[in-house]
């Protein structure tokens, strides 16, 4: 059985090091680990969502220290601002709706975009 | 030389290179029990070849499951591949992509629309020729599935 966690030093650095099945964690390139502290961990510190098919609206998120990034996906069309290192206001606007209304409507019925809002906070600095 | 980890019953915290752990802040770590992690738990590729074709325009509607039911639709990156490159289509839950070519002698049409849902992903496309001849298009995507913990 191989060894799969090594949270301390790993050839030369210390870190934590998780290695998949099968691989041993001592002495795989740390480009094959499940997970590798040499760099910063992309990790999730929050996220939601809200429904919207035109407007403004504001978020906020537990605070960091640091401004991390956002991510913000809508189907419609979403833009944002940060108004804080821990909060941010998101436009949203139907014009993709419209938009493939107009390309779409030739062949049949225009699909129905979503008009839910995602948004999430990301570890690293924005 | 700097302590790099910390494992208590706060959690496990690892600084970055050159960054005390027991005084570093948020951004000056590497990896935090804070926060959720984040991976690929689902990758692959799809492409639309199988279109209902009328006179003059065409439809392609097909799903991609998911290979388990999230709680929300995850986040989800997709990729266009054409001619051994790799084009950023869109990230999130999902999105339409429009592309209305034309020139004066053959107008065409083309609209891609992907959306994310809890167990399994919806791909819609259709084109519009205004005569035969026009090459149907192309569509082959990479795509990949995210979940975290939250």
């Amino acid at each position: 059985m191989v060894g799969r966690v090594v949270l301390g030093l790993k050839q030369g650095v210390y870190g934590l090091f998780v290695s998949p099945p099968g691989v041993e964690v001592t002495t795989a390139p740390n480009a094959n680990l499940l997970i590798s502290t040499t760099t910063k961990n992309l990790q999730v510190i929050a996220r939601g969502s809200f429904t919207s098919s035109g407007g403004n609206a504001n978020i906020s998120w537990p605070a960091a220290g640091f401004r991390p990034r956002l991510l913000v996906s809508s189907q419609l069309g979403a833009y944002f601002t940060y108004t804080s290192d821990n909060s941010a206001t998101i436009s949203v606007s139907s014009i993709m709706q419209t938009q493939l209304g107009f390309v779409w409507g030739i062949a049949g019925t225009t699909p129905t975009l979503s008009t839910t809002i995602y948004w999430m906070v990301l570890s690293s600095n924005a | 030389m700097p302590n790099r980890v910390v494992l208590n019953s706060s959690g496990l915290k690892i600084s970055q290179p050159g960054f005390n752990v027991l005084t570093a802040n948020n951004a000056q770590l590497q990896f935090s029990s804070d926060w959720s992690a984040m991976g690929v738990v689902q990758s692959g590729t799809y492409d639309l070849t199988s279109w209902s074709v009328s006179t003059s325009t065409a439809l392609h509607s097909g799903t991609i499951p998911l290979v388990k039911t999230f709680s929300t639709p995850p986040f989800c990156v997709f990729y266009l591949l054409q001619g051994g490159y790799e084009a950023p289509l869109f990230y999130g839950h999902g999105g339409a992509v429009m592309v209305d070519r034309g020139d004066n002698s053959n107008p065409s049409r083309s609209a891609l629309v992907i959306q994310v849902g809890t167990t399994s992903i919806s791909v819609r496309g259709m084109y519009y020729k205004a005569s035969s001849g026009v090459a149907t298009p192309f569509y082959n995507m990479r795509f990949f599935v995210f979940d975290n913990n939250l």
